[in-house]
């Protein structure tokens, strides 16, 4: 830069190195003499802002969903009011971590209207996520899932590729069909906010969350909260959930045309049965879905035993804020093969069943609902006398 | 109003003005509001950054044509009118006092990405006042060379990857008279350099994800400005902007960017052209954006030199040399409105001209202005915008004194 050595009848000699040095200096004073904060908390009166500014055109002002742009997304944004989030690290029916949320506004949801956000400041993008979790009253009284490990992938085989293609032919091919989202159920199917829910193309390189085998095995272990697609975490060992990544990393691209894949008439390895005191069936088909019956009475101590009768898979879930107080933990413990909070294992094949016990509980009424078909109304009560 | 005074005028105001508007077509094409992208209407946020680097995709699996809507056309339109003041003065007399409704402006280019590689900017302007059309920009860009986001290619008319809130398409105010900016300043008598111009040329450019490192290398010709010949890169010329944006952890500085730019240009000279003269300009940049992601408060300084070769300017016995600069704020209080200001100055270093005084041409530049956008969906935006520059340029007054001038400017924009 070159000297500038006189001044000027009105520039009062003022210099550009001066003027240069004086916002950098104060710059940095203010980088250097600004106390740090605790960033991981996020900060909610922030994060509002970056809401405002980057999401309301889709997720609405009151983060319903309902943005201006919300017609015409398939699919819709998401509606932060319950609490369910698709794409987790977390059991099923569980809340995301917080860095599970960042990853999605970072990366962006694949083929979606949802657009990754990783250029801002990671700082506004925790402050967000602080907003968005205003918005539910799940954040208040519930903690994140512990998150799913995801283990060493092992090495894809012609055995784990006939082993995952039964499994996918058991588990998935009710709703993806040979693949590529056209199975008996797909264009049944309707997520919780009653929106028709098409399962996904698995022949396409890319889904909504990546590329990886990591990505498919914890979409098959967490489910997507929310839609038809349960959780396998329960009923999956980590080795068959390769199985399945393996088999679907095969699809890309080469539709195998499994025109015919009939369900596995072998029940469900996780899938226990115990002796009850009430049965309750659980029944998807051309009536809709719904427990049979919907309500029992029973006392403290008895059992319940739920039964897929057909349209599975189904699932029992019990809302966290809607059974008597202090009732979560007994409740949880007479639960067999837990996936998350108050939620049982997946059924797959009919004939799988589960039991509740109700020993040690308060009594009062116990609200609970089918996961994968909560849209379509499968819910039910039990009083406990 | 003498003729002479109108058309300078009109020169000043629309000859050199450019437009620097949003592309609602993008908002239409990814659903989002404008200000998923823009600080303010046009200002871009690191978003709109990382958008735009990336050839104008989010590589969301949504960007190429046969990914959107059938119905979707990448066609956008601007529209533009406004009102303009000016009053100048010498130490003894007035020399400027009009004021009129200036001659806005129409767009209707295209703009978007069609594919992962291939992304083009099409867009001609007609001029309300003279009816007369020109391409500020039409360019296409090759992304991701070998795969990379560290090699992309763009050809055709191009604009300077230019610090931060003087790139074209970033700026509201660079819709202003361009001697607003002291990146635009003309050492007298000698051939303009205006990096707010587009030239024809081509670019290599790259970053990494996020944009905190990036790149943009071009070779341009400077023809037009004098030269004799108009064959195609008779004038060679290179131009380079490197930056590097620092993502505070924690306290009342969010980011922080810090940037290095220079151009050396050559200008055919004498009687038939052959020899070519440099003309120089390299300088440094420092943003930053305190308190607020979502509504920051947005200083950058830019420091440059500049030199011009003493064969541009008559009569000339030295390289013109001076320092320019500037310092701009922007903020945003609340997402409809925008505060801006901006100091600009020029310092001459060393006359060209024997017998001209040390400060002679030196300038300055204070410049307050607010804009409101009344409305902004993900279909349109319409807006206003008025500010006030006060410009002092040292022995500029055609009776050799000092000049004062103010500009009052105030417009109405609608961009879809």
């Amino acid at each position: 830069m070159g000297r500038i050595s006189r001044s000027t009848s009105y520039g009062q000699g003022c210099s550009l190195r001066s003027d240069v040095l004086f916002a950098a200096t104060v710059g940095f004073a203010l980088m250097a003499f600004t106390p740090p904060r605790d960033e991981h908390a996020g900060d909610p009166g922030r994060g509002k802002a970056v809401y405002e500014r980057f999401c309301t055109q889709c997720h609405g002002v009151y983060g319903n969903g309902a943005g201006e742009v919300a017609p015409f997304a398939n699919p819709r944004p998401r509606d932060f009011r319950q609490g369910l989030f698709k794409f987790r690290s977390t059991p099923f029916g569980s809340l995301p971590t917080v860095t599970d949320l960042d990853r999605t506004i970072s990366n962006g949801l694949y083929g979606t209207v949802m657009p990754p956000f990783y250029a801002l400041n990671p700082r506004a993008r925790l402050d967000v996520i602080a907003y968005i979790q205003t918005f539910s009253p799940r954040w208040r009284n519930e903690q994140p899932g512990q998150p799913i490990t995801v283990p060493a992938e092992p090495a894809s085989t012609q055995g784990t590729l006939a082993s995952g293609r039964t499994l996918f032919a058991n588990a998935c091919s009710s709703c993806h069909g040979d693949g590529s989202g056209n199975g008996p159920l797909a264009k049944s199917l309707v997520d919780a906010w009653g929106n028709p829910d098409q399962p996904a193309d698995l022949t396409r390189r890319h889904i909504k969350t990546g590329v990886e085998g990591r990505d498919i095995y914890l979409r098959i272990m967490t489910g997507l909260n929310g839609t038809p697609m349960p959780g396998f975490s329960g009923s999956l060992s980590p080795e068959q959930a390769w199985d399945i990544v393996h088999y679907v990393e095969s699809l890309r691209g080469h539709p195998p045309g499994m025109d015919s894949i009939g369900m596995s008439a072998a029940p469900s390895a996780t899938a226990t049965s115990t002796r009850a005191d009430v049965t309750i069936e659980m029944v998807g088909d051309a009536s809709g879905y719904r427990f049979v019956p919907n309500s029992v009475t029973i006392r403290v101590g008895q059992t319940v035993r739920f039964v897929n009768k057909i349209g599975g898979p189904h699932n029992i879930t019990f809302w966290p804020d809607s059974i008597p107080g202090g009732a979560q933990r007994p409740l949880q413990a007479g639960m067999q093969n837990t996936s998350g909070p108050l939620t049982g294992p997946l059924l797959i094949n009919a004939g799988d069943a589960t039991t509740v016990s109700f020993v040690g509980v308060a009594p009062g009424t116990y609200k609970f609902y089918c996961m994968p078909h909560l849209a379509l109304g499968m819910r039910g009560q039990i009083i406990v006398q | 109003m003498t003729r002479l005074q109108r058309l300078l005028l009109a020169l000043i105001l629309f000859g050199v003005a450019r437009p620097a508007y949003g592309i609602p077509a993008f908002a239409r094409k990814y659903g989002l509001k404008c200000t998923a992208c823009h600080e303010a209407w046009p200002l871009l946020n690191v978003v709109g950054r990382a958008f735009r680097d990336n050839g104008y995709r989010f590589n969301n699996g949504k960007d190429d044509a046969i990914t959107t809507d059938p119905s979707y056309w990448p066609i956008f339109a601007w529209v533009e009118e406004n009102y303009q003041y000016q009053y100048s003065k010498s130490e003894r007399h007035t020399v400027t006092n009009v004021g009129e409704v200036g001659p806005g402006f129409v767009i209707l280019g295209a703009m978007t990405s069609l594919s992962q590689h291939i992304s083009f900017n099409i867009r001609p302007v007609v001029g309300f006042g003279s009816g007369g059309l020109f391409f500020d920009a039409a360019w296409l860009r090759y992304n991701r060379l070998f795969d990379t986001d560290a090699l992309n290619l763009r050809l055709g008319q191009l604009d300077f990857d230019l610090p931060i809130t003087t790139a074209g398409e970033r700026d509201f105010t660079t819709v202003l008279p361009g001697n607003l900016r002291s990146l635009s300043y003309t050492v007298p008598g000698s051939r303009g350099l205006d990096l707010l111009a587009n030239p024809t040329g081509v670019e290599v450019s790259g970053h990494d994800r996020g944009s905190t490192n990036r790149y943009s290398l071009m070779v341009y010709d400077n023809n037009g400005i004098g030269s004799g010949s108009h064959q195609l890169f008779n004038t060679p010329s290179v131009y380079g902007h490197v930056s590097h944006l620092f993502q505070i952890p924690a306290g009342f500085v969010r980011d922080v960017e810090l940037g290095a730019f220079g151009t050396y240009a050559t200008v055919a000279v004498g009687p038939d052209s052959a020899a070519l003269k440099p003309q120089r300009r390299y300088g440094g940049t420092f943003d930053t954006w305190l308190a607020s992601d979502a509504l920051p408060l947005h200083l950058e300084a830019i420091a440059f030199q500049g030199r011009d070769d003493k064969a541009l300017i008559a009569g000339a016995t030295h390289d013109a040399l001076y320092d320019g600069g500037d310092i701009q704020i922007d903020y945003v209080p609340a997402l409809p409105f925008e505060l801006f200001a901006r100091y600009n100055l020029i310092r001459n270093v060393t006359q060209a001209v024997p017998g001209r005084t040390g400060s002679f041409a030196d300038q300055d530049i204070y410049l307050f202005g607010i804009q409101h956008t009344v409305e902004f969906t993900s279909r349109f935006e319409w807006g206003w915008q008025v500010y006030y520059a006060l410009e002092r340029d040292r022995l500029q007054a055609p009776d050799g004194t000092n000049l004062t001038q103010h500009f009052i400017w105030a417009g109405l924009l609608l961009a879809f």
